[in-house]
């Protein structure tokens, strides 16, 4: 395949539905994994006997979704994608496998986030008589933001990573067009092609990452 | 008024139990600077943080303006915070927020209007003298200045009680009298009842009009701060570490002068008086607020001891008898 054909007919499709997939499970596992994450941070310190067994529970099933081979993850869910009434061998369906990894992939680097925000400050904001629900919102997430911002660039990536699995259940990324053209019609040209696209989205994810950071420290 | 009575805090971990307040009756009286003193471990900060709940305590009450504050809980203890400030040794301002945004935040908590809280940001800046800095971040601020920032924060709500936890021990001694002379102008300007908890001789000497002393969770005396220093039984003195070195001839007898008399005086006098000869070891001026106090250490012939100590005797001076050399 030469580069034309593949950036006149190829590259524009290919990159839309992996930023489509890998966008929309951002958003979701963004909004979800910081709430996972925020639940982590306020279960764990706590001293009631029952918000402690809610934190086990919790670091629990997150763990063991964690450890659970992405690969693997794609097939125990496709009962659960047409659960969902959605497609599983689709663009679509291999969105849920995704976010269901991204989430507490993301909980556990918001966590770590929160954990990290100088407990002075914490103690700073009570003795001003704030709220749990503003020291939550308008302190600690707003102190961790910068190390948050770093960790959500970090899962992109992953997830830009994760995404060249989709062709497992015939979904389309630039993933998978390396894989089918490269490594089952050993059309080399094509597979770097691809890769080389998934470089040049990769480093621009860190860039922009790296600019929001500065701006949000 | 904050008056502690027989409160009691201990804290539990898995293999042992420490007493850090034991048994603690004290009145803080409204308006003044007042000192919690002693070494470290000594149980200070615990007892600070008694009274605005940040530390819940086992037993006895405190009762703040009337309120017994072990019995508010939720809204209530959130709004009694409210009413009482309070700073930390290291500041504890949000690196992430600008100057204006940290001392905006009580604020912007309490759903002010945007056009209240710039003129309050403002009048606070102005107050702590940050008037330049409010676009700055904390980590192009120098630690007084962060301190400033902390202590306009905690001002933002106009609280009737500031309480300070070490709040200048991790500065260097000008900058600590810097913040020290914002904390005594808060105090007369506002009315503000200030709270300090310092390991510092120098705070406690700049700042506190009355000073207790606490050791391994008890108190050991209250009182005022320069009455404290000049008594020679004082448990004040078992927190001043001095290089106190004296003569091992002769007798060394060091005197405390108090408020009424000064030094020079009572020593020239005695000279002529007594008409013997003594050598002056070792003095020190020191400052309680407005006032200036000296302790000066002379040393004296065996055979002139006695009298020295007698003319003494009949003068206001306190004094002390330094075994010689072993100090
Ligand atoms: N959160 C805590 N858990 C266990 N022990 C504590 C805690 N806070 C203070 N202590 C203990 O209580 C005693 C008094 O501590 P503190 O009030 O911090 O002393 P100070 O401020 O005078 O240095 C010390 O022995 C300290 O180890
Ligand atoms: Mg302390």
């Amino acid at each position: 395949m030469s580069l034309k054909t593949y950036i006149t007919e190829y590259l524009g499709k290919y990159l839309l539905t992996t930023l489509e997939m890998v966008g929309i499970t951002l958003l979701i596992g963004a909004v979800i994994g910081t709430i996972l994450g925020s639940l982590l941070y306020i279960t764990r310190k706590s001293k009631k006997k029952w918000v402690q067994v809610l934190y086990k529970v919790l670091d629990f099933i997150v763990g063991l979704i964690r450890s659970f081979p992405f690969y693997i993850l794609i097939f125990v869910l496709l009962p659960f994608t047409r659960l969902l009434g959605l497609r599983a061998m689709s663009n679509e369906g291999f969105i849920v496998p995704l976010t269901i990894a991204a989430i507490p992939f993301i909980g556990k680097i918001i966590e770590g986030s929160l954990i990290e925000v100088n407990e002075g400050v914490v103690e700073a904001a009570t003795s001003l008589g704030l709220s749990p629900w503003q020291i939550i919102t308008r302190v600690v997430l707003r102190e961790a933001l910068p190390s948050i911002v770093s960790g959500i660039t970090l899962s992109l990536i992953t997830l830009i990573g994760y995404s060249a699995m989709s062709g497992a259940v015939g979904a389309d990324s630039l993933g998978s067009f390396a894989y089918n053209f490269g490594m089952i019609s050993y059309d080399t040209a094509a597979m770097l092609y691809a890769v080389g696209t998934i470089v040049i989205l990769v480093v621009l994810v860190q860039t922009i990452g790296n600019f929001i950071y500065k701006l949000v420290k | 008024m904050i008056v502690f009575e027989h409160v009691k805090k201990t804290f539990k971990s898995k293999n042992n139990i420490v007493s850090a307040i034991n048994d603690v009756s004290l009145t803080i009286e409204d308006g003044e600077i007042f000192g919690l003193v002693g070494q470290s471990g000594a149980g200070k900060s615990t007892l600070l943080r008694t009274i605005n709940q940040l530390e819940k305590i086992d037993s006895g009450s405190i009762l703040v303006n009337g309120v017994d504050v072990s019995t508010l809980k939720g809204k209530a203890l959130r709004d009694f915070r409210k009413g009482i400030a309070m700073i930390f040794q290291h500041f504890s301002i949000m690196e992430t927020q600008t100057v204006y945004q940290n001392i905006a935040l009580p604020l912007v908590c309490e759903h002010w209007k945007r056009k209240d809280i710039d003129a309050r940001v403002h009048e606070l800046a102005e107050i702590v003298g940050l008037t330049e800095k409010l676009q700055s971040k904390p980590r192009e601020l120098s630690g007084g200045q962060k301190q400033r920032v902390a202590i306009a924060r905690s001002l933002a709500l106009n609280p009737k009680i500031l309480l300070c936890d070490e709040a200048t021990s991790a500065l260097d001694p000008i900058t600590t009298d810097s913040i020290l002379d914002l904390l005594k102008k808060i105090n007369k300007d506002l009315g503000i009842t200030i709270i300090i908890v310092t390991h510092q001789m120098e705070v406690i000497k700049s700042a506190c009009k009355r000073i207790a002393i606490l050791k391994d969770g008890n108190l050991l005396e209250v009182g005022e701060t320069d009455d404290l220093f000049l008594s020679s039984s004082s448990a004040l003195k078992t927190l001043v570490v001095e290089d106190e070195i004296v003569p091992t001839t002769g007798k060394n007898i060091k005197l405390y002068f108090p408020k009424t008399c000064t030094a020079e005086s009572i020593i020239t006098k005695m000279a002529r008086d007594l008409n013997c000869d003594f050598s002056i070891v070792w003095g020190k001026l020191e400052k309680f607020q407005e006032l200036v106090l000296g302790t000066l250490i002379i040393n004296v012939s065996e055979e002139n001891f006695d009298r020295v100590i007698e003319y003494l005797g009949k003068t206001d001076v306190r004094v002390e008898i330094i075994e010689g050399g072993d100090r």
